[in-house]
């Protein structure tokens, strides 16, 4: 597959038709390769009697369920190969996601990222006031998604201040003193949606007159078990963000570690748009037959980005809902879609791990 | 004692002492007043599990239960049982305050934060039927308690009862145990177990469609019904060797049944996501697969080519199960460790089975019961008569 015009195209190009005629043939031959390269994978995929030539569509390509990467270590390169792996502690907070990367697909990762971001805020570096404190980056023990989040945003920044403290308060004095400087221009508003919500609005509720950050253009994400507790709908976010601070650009994204670089991001009508980077299918859960557009289901993310390890079709944990295909208002081919929230935790009966003592 | 954490749901706290001989009329009415109170509730009758509990209480199943404690007539209580109840099967708490009362003692029960309200509907019945004052005997000498993790609040209630009975795994057994209980104190823990099934394919042969959806809807009870969760449940189902027909064919005519009576299970989204891990988990790292069948995400069936050195890495929830072919009889035998409870069996003749156990000296297996009565709660539980042991004998 050629690599390189695909990274450099515009990322939402491709309608649907298209991106499914050349996904099909890559993503064949990515399982192939992993077949080959990643011996548990291959074992399973044999296993789970997967056929090839009756791959119809990219339904038929096996679905790897995200939570594996925390429970074996897969990938489909040398060891003496290895640029860099990712880990995520995802939701469940105990075991920790393994993401084995190499160079060029680290690279490749980050290609997608960029062209994604830059087609919603515009190519310019520009400056970036970052809801969190500083030490996410700093403090090992505590690096986490929200720190890597950060740092993978970081190459949109010309520069970068924290807004809040070490006790998470708004750190005033580096608000104002970054409004000073840059608030009369385009800058980027970055954080976790719920950090966001609590840190900023909450905390600076009775603060007036309200800052002003009509300049800013938010990127807000991740976090779902905090967004879930807030029980705040999308529409009551972005329009509080408007009435207190005057933002009027508001991108929500979603991704994951386990496909890095092709996020997807919310347009100006709150709708997710997958890139040419990556598809979406929603999965009916009791047979994971597709759900039609409109019906609820469990997300599964594709994308041939994910060359070192076997991780080019991944069943999530999160549900969403696909709302159209190629005629979202905002011009954007492709499908776009909403994500509902993490599958819920519904009561699950037995005898073990009883007590808490 | 002053416990300012402790929530008491049911009866009185702190306790006072009446110690009963086993099976007193006071509480065999009072059990018959819990039946008969479930069976008035709308709520609770609904409810599969406590519905069966009002079943299990019946006259005659009692009897049958003193039948099996020996000198019955010499014996009493011990005193006050502390039970730690279970969070993920909520009802157990009701079966092992049951059981202890049953035996003559008085009784603390903490139940799960988790489990708590779930079961507040029982609670409330039971407390109401201990505050009337035919029962009052029995309310002063029983509480149905809850409370936060608290070293010292379980500290002090091990020291101070004359029995602990501890559900739960080995590592949540392991830590009550740092709580000393008193030296004349008994305690029994019902730590995790591994249950399997066994089949004499060759009964199979002559069933009609009657009986194929007869048996799977009972596989169905012993699995399904609690997520496959319980250690009573099967996790893998040996066949013994068949000679006379294709096995692999009964074999799918069983999944095919066992499909059809699955198909009104509540597969929750969060359980096809765990139960999707499992399937790849299985495949990744269990070298003994041989293949794998899938009915949607209703069954998912292993078929091993030969059997781990540990079967109970072989355990799947919500509808998956593994399948051996044994070649002999004796590696059946073979394959009953300490960790194995109960084997369901269908064609298999629990005198036979019971024989060759004692006879090979197999170190598991406590408990043989036909396909459909696993989850059936019994006096007799691991391998001990729970009656007999909280009860003390007068010579």
């Amino acid at each position: 597959m050629d690599y390189d015009t695909w990274l450099s195209a515009d990322p939402f190009i491709w309608t649907q038709a298209e991106k499914e005629q050349h996904f099909l043939l890559w993503l064949k031959e990515l399982t192939a390769y992993h077949c080959q390269h990643c011996p548990p994978y291959g074992r399973a995929v044999h296993l789970l009697e997967y056929d090839d030539t009756n791959v119809q569509s990219l339904a038929d390509i096996p679905m790897l369920p995200v939570s594996l990467f925390k429970l074996a270590e897969l990938k489909s390169i040398a060891a003496n190969d290895i640029f860099k792996v990712l880990t995520s502690s995802g939701t469940s907070g105990q075991a920790v996601s393994k993401i084995i990367l190499d160079a060029a697909t680290a690279q490749h990762q980050q290609l997608a990222l960029s062209a994604i971001v830059r087609n919603f805020i515009g190519p310019a570096r520009l400056p970036m006031l970052i809801v969190d404190t500083p030490s996410i980056l700093h403090d090992r023990e505590t690096f986490t998604a929200r720190g890597a989040a950060i740092l993978g945003f970081s190459m949109f920044a010309r520069h970068r201040v924290y807004a809040l403290t070490e006790q998470l308060t708004p750190s005033m004095a580096a608000i104002s003193d970054f409004l000073q400087r840059y608030g009369g221009k385009p800058f980027i508003i970055l954080g976790f949606t719920f950090m966001i919500w609590k840190y900023l609005c909450l905390a600076l509720e009775h603060t007036t007159p309200h800052l002003d950050l009509s300049q800013g253009i938010v990127l807000h994400g991740g976090g779902w078990k905090k967004v879930q507790e807030l029980a705040v709908s999308a529409q009551e976010y972005s329009a509080r963000l408007r009435q207190q601070f005057g933002i009027t650009r508001i991108h929500n994204y979603y991704g994951m570690a386990e496909q890095t670089g092709s996020i997807y991001v919310a347009c100006e009508y709150g709708h997710l748009h997958a890139s040419i980077f990556s598809d979406i299918l929603i999965r009916d859960s009791r047979n994971f037959t597709i759900c039609p557009p409109g019906k609820q289901g469990i997300i599964q993310v594709l994308s041939p980005l994910a060359a070192s390890y076997p991780g080019h079709s991944l069943l999530t944990e999160d549900v969403g809902t696909l709302l159209g295909v190629d005629d979202c208002p905002c011009g954007r081919k492709g499908k776009y879609f909403s994500v509902d929230g993490r599958i819920p935790a519904a009561e699950i009966r037995g005898c073990s791990d009883t007590h808490e003592a | 004692m002053k416990h300012d954490a402790i929530t008491v749901s049911a009866g009185t706290w702190p306790i006072k002492s009446h110690i009963l001989p086993p099976f007193s009329p006071i509480v065999c009415s009072f059990l018959e007043a819990l039946a008969e109170g479930i069976r008035q509730d709308p709520f609770l009758k609904s409810d599969t599990a406590c519905s069966a509990l009002a079943f299990w209480l019946r006259r005659r199943h009692l009897e049958y239960f003193q039948s099996l404690v020996s000198a019955a007539g010499s014996r009493l209580g011990r005193g006050t049982i502390f039970h730690i109840a279970p969070a993920n099967i909520p009802i157990l708490f009701a079966y092992s305050l049951i059981i202890s009362m049953l035996a003559g003692n008085n009784n603390v029960v903490r139940i799960s934060e988790r489990a708590a309200q779930s079961v507040h509907p029982l609670c409330a019945l039971i407390d109401h039927l201990w505050q009337q004052p035919r029962f009052q005997c029995i309310g002063q000498g029983n509480a149905l308690i809850a409370y936060d993790r608290s070293r010292q609040i379980t500290d002090s209630l091990s020291a101070a009862c004359h029995g602990r009975i501890i559900w739960g795994g080995d590592e949540s057994i392991a830590v009550i145990r740092h709580s000393p209980l008193a030296a004349r104190a008994v305690e029994l823990a019902f730590a995790d177990r591994y249950s399997l099934a066994l089949f004499q394919p060759s009964v199979m042969t002559h069933w009609q469609k009657d009986e194929w959806e007869l048996y799977a809807h009972r596989f169905y009870l012993d699995t399904y019904d609690m997520d496959q969760n319980a250690c009573s449940s099967p996790k893998l189902v040996i066949w013994l060797p068949h000679t006379d027909q294709d096995l692999t064919t009964l074999q799918h005519h069983w999944w095919d049944a066992v499909a059809g009576a699955a198909k009104d299970y509540d597969l929750a989204p969060i359980k096809v996501s765990r139960k999707y891990t499992q399937l790849w988990q299985f495949a990744v790292t269990v070298p003994e697969i041989k293949s794998i069948q899938r009915q949607g995400n209703d069954l998912y069936v292993y078929t091993l080519s030969s059997l781990p050195d540990d079967i109970t890495r072989l355990a799947g929830t919500f509808g998956q199960f593994f399948q051996y072919e044994a070649q002999r009889w004796e590696q059946v035998i073979s394959i009953l460790t300490q960790k194995i409870q109960t084997v369901s069996v269908i064609g298999v003749p629990a005198k036979q089975l019971r024989q060759a156990i004692i006879a090979n000296g197999a170190a598991g297996c406590d408990r043989i019961v036909p396909t459909g009565q696993a989850m059936e709660m019994h006096i007799i539980w691991d391998g001990i008569n729970m009656i007999e042991y909280l009860s003390r004998v007068i010579s």
